[in-house]
């Protein structure tokens, strides 16, 4: 009689669990899901630097497609491979009549966009210019900007100078 | 001893059976904020590229309702784009959603660029815009912030808006909010639910 006691005790456990594991399945998801913005846009950053200047290394830069006449974003990622912070002061783009770095900031679900001055890149660290964050602001576009092609843009570091960057655009 | 074996293996049983029925009874957890009583929203009627729309011009349909502007380069795109991704994985049900996009910027977005600017998302997005008057009072009806921030010297401005997504029923009342940062298939998910005729 005790081996049919555990039995059912063992069976009944065993309904419990799959009946849970049957509820969640349909409600799992990836951790990171609710974190994570722009998740039809995201690129998985390239192996090689698009570009390097100083201790500095440019990963996967992008840019959205946009009208003449819109504002669009430009979005990357900067490795400080060095062992002095430096900061991204300034960013020019030729397809833009004006080109800003701005901070998207969402506070009490109303979105803010402000311009930064300077973004610190720590020394061994990594920034990254990414939808929901910080972002190349091209804005009033001289033409439009269609997927496929690139769009330059002169980074400017506090101490590592300038550097050009080729945009691969996105769309949107 | 084979009673109590049975009357063992019964309870298990019915306990089995009594969990079964509480998880196929139970309502579906959804990614937004659910109103509950839905609540009536006015009417309004605002400029599309092809002429006036009212948003009651929906009823009959599960309107997603999106405030935002052209030359936001971060929020809006993304969001808009998540709604696109959900609306394509929809199949059949799309024909049920009606997505809306209300453009704040009443400076510079006329109808026409707010409807090429949704062409880079969805050919069924609507897109509208009005003027100030206009823009300020439904804004305030839907409980949705805006702020058009002062020029630089430049002349260029930024504009600060909620960026959450209201979602309303067919009878134009609001059943849902998503925050901002909701991704494609948590909007699939949720309007699988909301949309089911």
């Amino acid at each position: 009689m005790k081996k049919t006691f555990w039995l059912g005790v063992g069976l009944g456990v065993l309904t419990l669990l799959l009946a849970a594991c049957g509820s969640n399945a349909s409600m799992q998801h990836d951790s990171n899901s609710g974190m994570q913005h722009g998740s039809s846009m995201d690129m998985p950053m390239s192996d090689a630097p698009a570009a390097v200047v100083g201790t500095l290394e440019i990963y996967s830069p992008v840019a959205m497609s946009g009208m003449a006449g819109q504002t669009t974003g430009g979005f990357m990622l900067i490795k400080n491979t060095g062992s002095a912070a430096d900061r991204l002061v300034g960013a020019s783009c030729g397809a833009a009549m004006m080109t800003q770095v701005h901070e998207t900031v969402v506070e009490n679900d109303v979105m803010k966009m402000r311009e930064v001055t300077a973004i610190e890149i720590p020394a061994g660290g990594t920034v990254e210019l990414k939808h929901g964050g910080y972002h190349i602001m091209l804005m009033d576009l001289k033409q439009d900007v269609k997927a496929g092609e690139t769009a330059t843009c002169t980074l400017k570091f506090e101490n590592a100078g300038e550097v050009t960057v080729e945009l691969q655009v996105m769309s949107r | 001893m084979k009673r109590q074996v049975l009357l063992f293996v019964s309870l298990v049983l019915l306990l089995v059976a009594g969990v079964v029925v509480w998880e196929l009874t139970r309502p579906p957890v959804l990614h937004g904020t659910l109103i509950e009583p839905p609540k009536p929203m006015p009417d309004f009627t605002l400029q599309s590229a092809d002429g006036p729309v009212s948003l009651s011009d929906f009823r009959g349909k599960v309107v997603v309702l999106y405030f935002g502007y052209t030359s936001c380069p971060d929020v809006c795109p993304t969001t808009l784009a998540n709604l696109r991704q959900a609306v394509n994985n929809l199949g059949a049900t799309a024909d049920e959603v009606q997505v809306i996009l209300v453009a704040v910027d009443w400076q510079k977005d006329t109808p026409e660029r707010v409807a090429s600017y949704l062409s880079a998302f969805h050919p069924d997005f609507v897109g509208l815009s009005g003027t100030q008057s206009q823009i300020d009072a439904v804004t305030k009806d839907f409980g949705i912030f805006y702020q058009i921030n002062p020029p630089d010297e430049n002349g260029y401005y930024t504009v600060d808006h909620t960026a959450t997504t209201l979602v309303l029923n067919r009878e134009g009342a609001l059943m849902l909010t998503w925050p901002y940062g909701l991704t494609a298939d948590e909007f699939l998910e949720d309007l699988k639910v909301l949309a089911r005729k």
